[in-house]
């Protein structure tokens, strides 16, 4: 199982586990990923969201999956980070987790929030990040 | 003061945005509400599966309905939900997104968009509420 994927370094994520065991996603913003007003793009915070919630997943679970639907509601464009992600699961049905995730700025401060479902692969290398 | 831009204008400010051209989004098609965008799927923007991540789908579907939104209204707007369902992975080719307003209020706008494979099969849809901003 691969750590992470060829976007989540796109993008210049980095993924830790914290001291209560939580998978964490950090991004500094670098200057290609803003916008031509050089605010934050929502698709940033879409991201981290889909990578946390489904590594939360992983690393609890160790199962691989693929998301099916995210929920996104953004809350703050107007700082340009450091962002810092993490997630929990909320339920989990047979083959369907559902997940929940929060990516805040660097004063701890909620910019976007998420509920994803994923849905439990067949192969290993579904595996989400 | 707000500030009523040009069609032109409006595809500019897209096309010029450094993120827009970080993921390699291409503007096949921009008219006033009838807006056409591509992506070649390249590995920098899969999983660890191999296939598109689902981030990109769902950057793609924001830009899709933003961009809906802004030919329409001339106007900035900013994301406030989006709900995107998964429908199929995708992996090398290229990807297309089309989207339409289903409602426009005066800070308000709801739009839904889709992304399709090069054979036409719908690979993700998505809905989403966007705010309109205005001055006054």
């Amino acid at each position: 199982m691969r750590e992470s994927s060829s976007f989540f370094e796109h993008l210049g994520f980095h993924k830790y586990i914290d001291r209560d065991g939580r998978v964490i996603l950090s991004l500094e913003v670098k200057p290609e990923n803003i916008t031509e007003d050089s605010t934050i793009p929502s698709g940033l915070f879409s991201s981290m969201l889909d990578t946390v919630i489904g590594s939360t997943i992983g690393e609890t679970l160790q199962v691989p999956t693929s998301t099916v639907n995210l929920n996104m509601n953004y809350v703050d464009f107007s700082n340009n980070g450091p962002f810092s992600a993490h997630a929990s699961i909320t339920h989990k049905d047979g083959k369907m987790i559902v997940g929940e995730g929060t990516v805040l700025d660097g004063e701890d401060k909620v910019v976007a929030k998420g509920v994803g479902t994923f849905k439990v692969s067949a192969r290993d290398s579904d595996q989400k990040g | 003061m707000e500030v009523t831009k040009t069609i032109g204008e409006v595809r500019e400010s897209f096309e010029s945005s450094p993120f827009f051209s970080h993921i390699g989004f291409e503007i096949v098609h921009f008219e006033e509400g009838n807006v056409l965008l591509k992506l070649p799927v390249h590995e920098k923007l899969y999983n660890v599966n191999g296939t598109l991540h689902g981030g990109v789908h769902a950057t793609m579907i924001d830009l899709i309905l933003g961009m809906a939104i802004r030919s329409t209204t001339k106007t900035r707007c900013t994301t406030m939900n989006l709900n995107i369902n998964y429908l199929a992975p995708a992996s090398g080719g290229e990807i297309q997104a089309k989207g339409r307003i289903l409602k426009q209020g005066y800070r308000i706008v709801t739009a839904e968009g889709e992304l399709y494979d090069q054979e036409g099969n719908m690979m993700a849809k998505g809905i989403g509420t966007f705010k309109l901003i205005r001055e006054d």
